[in-house]
């Protein structure tokens, strides 16, 4: 069982723009492989690793951060797992620019969206585009072993993934 | 200008327009699909068969398009079949419940009826 002292750190930094979250999915599909997740968990892996972006991304224009703040992507990789954390960068001392707040506005928890996903509140709801919104959360929690909104600090967010 | 990853291609039928959906549905590409696929809706009047055989990639962007478009077709009663979904893309649809929502079929070339 590896430790994270003999795990290897592979960072990447990208812009909070929408037209980079695809290259961050490249990365992740050869993190991912190189530790030898099959290709559906790879699959898996990219959506979740995209949902992360996407509400980072959102979170970031409705601060108008675009132009200062980047994410920066940390791939920690051990024998038996794949942790991913997301760091916002530059957007320190920004009112409301805490992870939470960025990923999840309004506080929903993890866990909440994975109730949320496993009722069918979506199929039922009247307003589904509001609850479209929130598949993403529901997505990560589903598809990921671990997943944690970070409430303060810059580490955002943080998922973890088993072989 | 980076290249947007995704491709749609329109062939009108009798009754429905079949729409073939390739490479990448994300944050990016979303907005184009939902634009064209609400001309579609707006140009035909009729149901849609959306073929997935080459669509590689969706999250819940993509996901929420789908389901904005579905709410249109519905207030001129009609409906959207899926076809050809990869098996990873497949599972998003039943693990958020939205394989309830939409007629999904494997989608056997014939173009028929026989939903699975």
């Amino acid at each position: 069982m590896a430790s994270e002292l003999d795990a290897a750190i592979i960072e990447l930094v990208i812009p909070m723009r929408a037209e980079y979250v695809s290259i961050a999915r490249l990365t992740v599909s050869g993190v991912a492989n190189r530790i030898g997740f099959d290709f559906d968990t790879i699959e898996d892996i990219k959506v979740s690793l995209s949902e992360v972006c996407n509400r980072l991304i959102g979170g970031s224009a409705r601060l108008r951060l675009e132009g200062r703040a980047t994410c920066r992507i940390v791939f920690v990789l051990s024998q038996d797992n794949l942790r991913i954390d997301f760091f916002v960068d530059g957007a320190e001392g920004v009112e409301g620019a805490d992870g939470a707040e960025l990923f999840s506005p309004g506080g929903a928890s993890a866990a909440d969206d994975r109730f949320f996903a496993l009722g069918d509140r979506l199929a039922e709801a009247d307003d589904r585009l509001a609850a479209a919104d929130r598949l993403g959360p529901a997505l990560i929690s589903l598809l990921m072993d671990e997943f944690e909104i970070s409430p303060n600090g810059r580490c955002v967010v943080s998922m973890k993934k088993y072989l | 200008m980076l290249s947007s990853g995704l491709t749609i291609k329109e062939q009108e039928r009798e009754s429905s327009v079949l729409i073939e959906i390739g490479g990448e549905v994300d944050i990016f590409t979303c907005q184009e699909l939902k634009d064209t696929l609400y001309q579609l809706v707006e140009r035909h009047g009729k149901d849609l068969i959306l073929d997935c055989t080459t669509l590689n990639y969706i999250d819940s962007t993509g996901l929420g398009v789908f389901v904005a478009v579905l709410k249109k077709v519905r207030q001129i009663d009609r409906q959207i079949t899926i076809e050809n979904l990869k098996e990873s893309i497949l599972k998003l649809f039943l693990i958020t419940n939205l394989d309830s929502l939409f007629n999904i079929r494997p989608g056997d070339g014939c173009g028929g009826d026989n939903a699975q």
